[in-house]
């Protein structure tokens, strides 16, 4: 058999045909658009209407994304630019002020030689966020940095001195040991509590003191050399803020000269495109006039018909009420065109002989400029007719159509429209011959143009850089003015320290006297207001007293307290919540809510799922309550309302506030997440870990919750992703975040009128952050999935 | 032989409060009330300690006092004589009226999104993508700014729509898009049964769900006759009818007839004029709602399994029977929860009228209202009564549909 082929059989092919290549529609780009694209007479038509619109958005952003100015100092400068490259405000960004402030877009009224401080903070994230995310390529004992970043960044963006965020840390700790000591001696619950209340104890009571200790310890030993340094300071800084200022002043100087030169550029462009100006003025009233006629000839014939209809002027033709109110109508409509008519001739006449330049003008500015490149121009001015000429027929046209009425026959109306379609003939034609000019001036002033161009691009970047070089003179000026006044401030407060914490024992004994006074079911009150209607005049006045004196002593300790702060604090310099905003901001209030929002959400999952009725209850009042409400009403309450449900007196930071009002809700929305991944797993998973005779916490943390959290990724992080975009509604209580930055912005004068350069650079911002995470969820979801499918 | 004894009796001792798990969940839930008990104690009373020291009580009075402020967008008679109850029931009312239509217009474009989306045709898919990421990636927030700002300034003014202007009227000269608005053609009763639109328009409504229960009732006759005969009347006329001439008949009887809006001086007059705030706000948010409804959609698409359509096709089911009676009773089991709660979030999400200052519940009770009266926990505490109403209402009725269609497990 193996022997066939030798033997040759006739017409069997003893080798391969080589393969042929398919039908050219049956491969590549063709088949595959085929097949795709264009399957089906629906799909055609589907390809063909969004392949339209992706051409319609592309034509709309692309020339005025990429044609935009990038140097200006204002909207009016950009606008100026845009002009002389014969471009209107529309037809190209001013990314000028994203140019201008962008710094302050992303870091808000954050100190600007403080940058490096929320950086180095955002860099370290990743550092922390890296054996989370990626656990399988980052050595495990990174997790103790990651563990200490949030008082490390705590400490970074807020400042302070450096034993801060350590105490505060050192509660964890303090918690931590005393549970494993409390563990062996105590059962779960009581360990538990106790522990808690230990690290509650370090936080509350010993750690203020402590850090307060140390900070009065260390600025007794420097009192004398910081008296001293500020003295010798205060007394250079004056010549420094002068210094500075006599910088800026020069730069202010060097600014007006670039901007004459660049007015000087700009008026020079005016003066090269003055011919093509002056044809526009001759454009302009011609082609409203032409639209005047247009209407009015319209009319006309809208009158026509009404006329033809009723056969002469509407009158009822019965006595009937409908008849009478119709004619009426009819009689109406006619006269409103009538109007019509006179009025748009009236106006037409007025645009064509009030507006129009006279032409002996703008041949003169022809022969001046632009006819010097191309002759031709000449030919065509000379070609020109005089307005004369157009408005004559006009004038009598507008008389006719003043003699217009509801009994004029319809052949005069007819010849009416007739003249005045053969008036818009001569005006259009007029007008395109006006446009031939125009055409060809803009095209002989294009190339006289594109020096002045070049130079006026240069002339602006030349001119921003001299104004950042004087916002950052006048910046560093305000700062060390600012050094001074705050170094003066301070040096006050350290003479009148000694005094002050001299006079404390004292204040303290007035405000206990005062107190001793009073009836005792008074004592506890904060305020008059609070004392019954019936209360005596004199209690009222001891009362106030006591009131007063306590508000003394009060404000000296605190006063006490901040200087010895200022004067022992080893660390950076402390930044007020006020100064964060912008992107920065956002980035705190979502990052803070995401960290804390998680163990908060599982634990209320964990809640609801529970059997214990109470803490199931409460959990699920907690959640429906939260989920219940919009963010926005949480927000308003906890700027306006938290301050009630605190003790008295008692007054926090409004974005500490935010967070926790942000950190509740994403939490009770993590919650319900989580709760439908304990859902989802299968009941026997529940009672396998039953079965082993593990505990409730080590079921939870060994078999549940791994497998629970698995299922929930996709909508936790969808959770996270929606807590970072509604950090944006801070602006709604006053905090400046990037929305509330650009309102700012707009405010002022040389950006008003900005809209889209903001919103695509916050909107980018945002999608940036977001879309990451949403891919990096995907990614988790495919790395995790164990099924296969 | 020893006696067989009574076991020990088991006494109850303390420490079993802790380590018999018996007792212990007693103990954990007796704790935890304690705790809550201590902080709501906690919180109340330092709210009753801050407002005697403010001066202030707690009381609704000022519910009946005038409001004294104007409210531009109203669906019921309000002037600044009426009293704040009123402006926070116009200002519910129009919260209502923004979730509503953006519901809608949500659906509509979620569902439209979501199957092209799943549409093998490469431009189309992918175009549905930018549209569903761009507008899932960005806060909503910015969108409602951008709409409102194309509203206000892209728009052409009133008086362009004048003879001889530069705009023109759309869908047959009865629409009008301008900077102040959009102004539709509205319907008006010549001779309305009762007082205010509003009741005309509620009588309308009850006769039409009478209408809708007549036809369930005649498609009930229908299927009791095929279930005994075997052989199915046909209905569908009656239907229509039904569905037709009631309503049709009343709105005869009205006079009910279109009024369009035309331009008298420098502005409009007649039809409806749907504010700047309402249009940027309802578009904003429908577009936003809409690329998550989309992804909803996809996913309850995507969730049957191929097994399903193919079993259908053995069974000889045409494909248009297969998607009505096999794929869409599945999927829609899958969309519905997640979709209603999208419905929340929108409703919930028109309290950013804020913005672009329409007014909804949270800019009259919860904004104008506060400012002037000075009662802030009251007001606060009113807003966050009615969302939260609104709230358990609608997951309410999810619940009870979650409960009906939901796969019986063991």
């Amino acid at each position: 058999m193996t022997d066939t082929n030798t033997h040759g059989v006739g017409y069997v092919r003893s080798e391969m045909l080589p393969e042929k290549s398919p039908p050219v529609g049956q491969k590549g780009a063709i088949k595959w658009m085929r097949e795709n694209l264009f399957s089906s007479w629906l799909n055609i038509l589907l390809t063909v209407i969004s392949l339209y619109i992706v051409y319609l958005a592309l034509a709309l952003v692309l020339p005025w994304a990429f044609g935009g100015v990038w140097n200006a100092g204002s909207l009016t400068e950009c606008r100026e630019v845009l002009f002389s490259f014969y471009k209107d405000s529309h037809d190209g960004a001013c990314w000028a002020v994203i140019e201008d402030r962008w710094l302050q877009l992303l870091f808000g009224f954050y100190p600007p030689e403080e940058y490096w401080r929320p950086i180095l903070a955002f860099v370290l994230l990743f550092v922390a966020l890296a054996p989370i995310l990626f656990a399988d390529k980052v050595p495990s004992q990174l997790m103790w940095f990651s563990l200490s970043y949030p008082f490390l960044a705590v400490w970074l963006i807020w400042g302070g001195s450096f034993w801060t965020p350590i105490f505060a840390a050192l509660g964890f700790v303090v918690g931590f040991v005393a549970l494993k000591f409390l563990s062996k001696v105590t059962g779960p619950i009581v360990s538990n509590l106790l522990a808690l209340a230990a690290a509650l104890l370090w936080w509350g009571v010993v750690m203020t003191p402590l850090s307060d200790g140390l900070h009065k310890a260390i600025g007794a030993g420097r009192f004398d050399t910081t008296v001293s340094t500020l003295e010798a300071r205060t007394a250079e800084l004056p010549a420094e803020v002068a210094a500075l200022e006599a910088q800026g002043e020069d730069k202010a100087a060097d600014i007006a000269v670039a901007l004459e030169e660049k007015n000087a550029t700009v008026i020079e462009m005016a003066g090269i495109r003055v011919g093509e100006f002056a044809i526009e003025q001759q454009i302009e009233p011609k082609t409203a006039a032409f639209e005047q006629l247009d209407a009015a000839q319209e009319s006309i014939s809208d009158l026509s018909d009404i006329l033809a209809e009723w056969g002469g002027a509407p009158t009822a033709t019965s006595d009937s009420e409908a008849a009478i109110a119709e004619a009426e109508s009819a009689a109406s409509s006619a006269e409103t065109l009538i109007g019509n008519v006179g009025s748009l001739l009236a106006s037409a006449l007025s645009d064509l002989e009030e507006d129009t330049a006279d032409l002996n003008e703008v041949s003169e500015i022809m022969v001046a400029s632009a006819a010097q490149d191309d002759p031709s121009i000449l030919d065509d001015v000379a070609a020109m007719v005089d307005k004369a000429e157009l408005s004559e027929p006009l004038t009598d046209l507008s008389d006719r159509a003043a003699g217009v009425t509801s009994a004029s026959s319809l052949a005069d109306l007819a010849a009416l429209r007739a003249d005045i379609e053969t008036a818009m003939a001569g005006l259009s034609a007029n007008i395109a011959s006006l446009e031939v000019i125009h055409g060809k001036i803009v095209a002989t002033n294009a190339d006289d143009l594109e020096a002045p161009q070049a130079k006026l691009l240069s002339q602006m970047a030349g001119l921003t850089a001299l104004r950042n070089d004087e916002s950052n003179l006048s910046q560093a000026a305000f700062r060390v003015s600012t050094e001074a006044t705050e170094a003066n401030s301070f040096l006050g407060a350290l003479t009148s320290l000694e005094e002050r914490e001299a006079s404390l024992p004292d204040l303290r004994e007035t405000a206990e006297a005062a107190r001793a006074e009073l009836p005792r079911g008074y004592r506890n009150m904060i305020n008059v207001n609070q004392l019954p209607e019936d209360a005596t005049n004199e209690d009222r006045s001891a009362l106030s007293t006591y009131l007063s004196a306590r508000n003394q002593e009060l404000s000296v300790t605190a006063s006490v307290r901040d200087t010895y702060a200022e004067l022992g604090r080893v660390g950076l310099t402390p930044v007020d919540s006020r100064q964060i905003g912008g992107f920065m901001l956002a980035l705190i209030i979502g990052v803070a809510g995401i960290v804390l929002s998680l163990p908060l959400g599982i634990l209320l999952a964990l809640g609801r799922q529970s059997h214990l009725f109470f803490v199931n209850k409460i959990c699920v009042a907690f959640i429906e309550v939260i989920r219940g409400v919009p963010l926005i009403v949480w927000l308003i309450t906890a700027s306006l309302l938290l301050n009630y449900f605190l003790p008295p007196g008692s007054n926090f930071d409004l974005l500490l506030r935010v967070i926790i009002m942000v950190t509740l809700f994403a939490a009770a929305y993590i919650a319900e997440v989580i709760r439908g991944g304990l859902a989802a797993l299968p009941t026997g998973q529940y009672e396998g870990a039953d079965s082993l005779g593990l505990s409730y916490w080590q079921s939870m943390q060994l078999i549940v919750l791994p497998q629970a959290m698995k299922i929930s990724i996709p909508g936790i992080v969808n959770t996270f992703i929606g807590l970072f975009k509604d950090t944006v509604l801070v602006v709604f209580i006053g905090l400046f975040d990037p929305i509330g930055l650009a309102n700012a912005i707009r405010a002022d004068t040389d950006w008003n009128g900005i809209y889209w350069e903001l919103f695509v650079f916050i909107g980018v911002l945002f999608f940036i952050f977001c879309f990451s995470m949403g891919r990096y969820s995907l990614h988790l979801e495919k790395k995790l999935q164990r099924e296969h499918r | 032989m020893t006696t067989l004894t009574d076991p020990p009796k088991a006494s109850f001792r303390l420490s079993q409060l802790i380590y018999d798990t018996r007792y212990r969940s007693i103990t954990i839930q007796v704790i935890a009330m304690i705790l809550v008990v201590l902080g709501l104690y906690w919180l109340v009373n330092n709210t009753i300690q801050n407002l005697s020291a403010l001066g202030k009580d707690f009381n609704f009075g000022f519910l009946t006092q005038p409001a004294g402020y104007d409210i531009n967008q109203r669906l019921v008679e309000y002037t600044s004589q009426s009293t704040h109850m009123r402006a926070a029931i116009v200002g519910i009312l129009n919260t209502l009226l923004v979730a509503f239509l953006g519901c809608v217009l949500a659906t509509v474009i979620g569902v439209f999104v979501g199957v092209l989306r799943l549409s093998k045709n490469w431009v189309v898919s992918r175009l549905m993508a930018v549209y569903v990421e761009g507008f899932r990636n960005v806060p909503l927030l910015l969108w409602i700014i951008a709409i409102f700002a194309i509203m206000t300034e892209s728009m052409p003014q009133p008086r362009d729509f004048k003879v001889g202007g530069d705009a023109s009227m759309l869908l047959g000269d009865s629409v009008a898009v301008t900077n102040r608005g959009v102004y539709v053609p509205g319907i008006v009763f010549e001779n309305g049964f009762l007082g205010s639109p509003l009741m005309n328009w509620l009588l309308i409504g009850v006769v039409l769900i009478a209408c809708v229960f007549a036809i369930r009732l005649v498609r009930g006759r229908a299927d009791a006759v095929q279930e005994s005969t075997g052989v199915r009347p046909t209905t569908w006329y009656q239907q229509l009818a039904l569905l037709i001439v009631p309503t049709g008949v009343l709105l005869f009887l009205m006079g009910a007839h279109l009024q369009i809006p035309y331009i008298k001086g420098f502005n409009f007059t007649d039809g409806i004029h749907l504010r700047n705030s309402l249009i940027a706000l309802w578009i904003a948010l429908s577009l936003y709602t809409g690329a998550f409804i989309a992804e909803i959609v996809r996913s309850g698409i995507l969730a049957i399994s191929k097994g399903q359509s193919e079993a259908a096709a053995a069974l000889g089911l045409r494909p248009s029977r297969t998607m009505n009676l096999v794929i869409l009773p599945q999927a829609m089991r899958v969309i519905i929860p997640p979709l209603i709660s999208q419905y929340l979030n929108l409703t919930k999400n028109s309290s950013l009228a804020i913005a672009v200052g329409y007014m909804d519940v949270r800019a009259t009770l919860g904004g104008i209202t506060i400012n002037q009266t000075g009662r802030e926990l009251e007001g606060i505490l009113l807003m966050a009564a009615f969302y939260l109403v609104l709230s358990l209402t609608i997951s309410g009725v999810m619940n009870v549909y979650n409960n009906r269609t939901q796969l019986q497990e063991r």
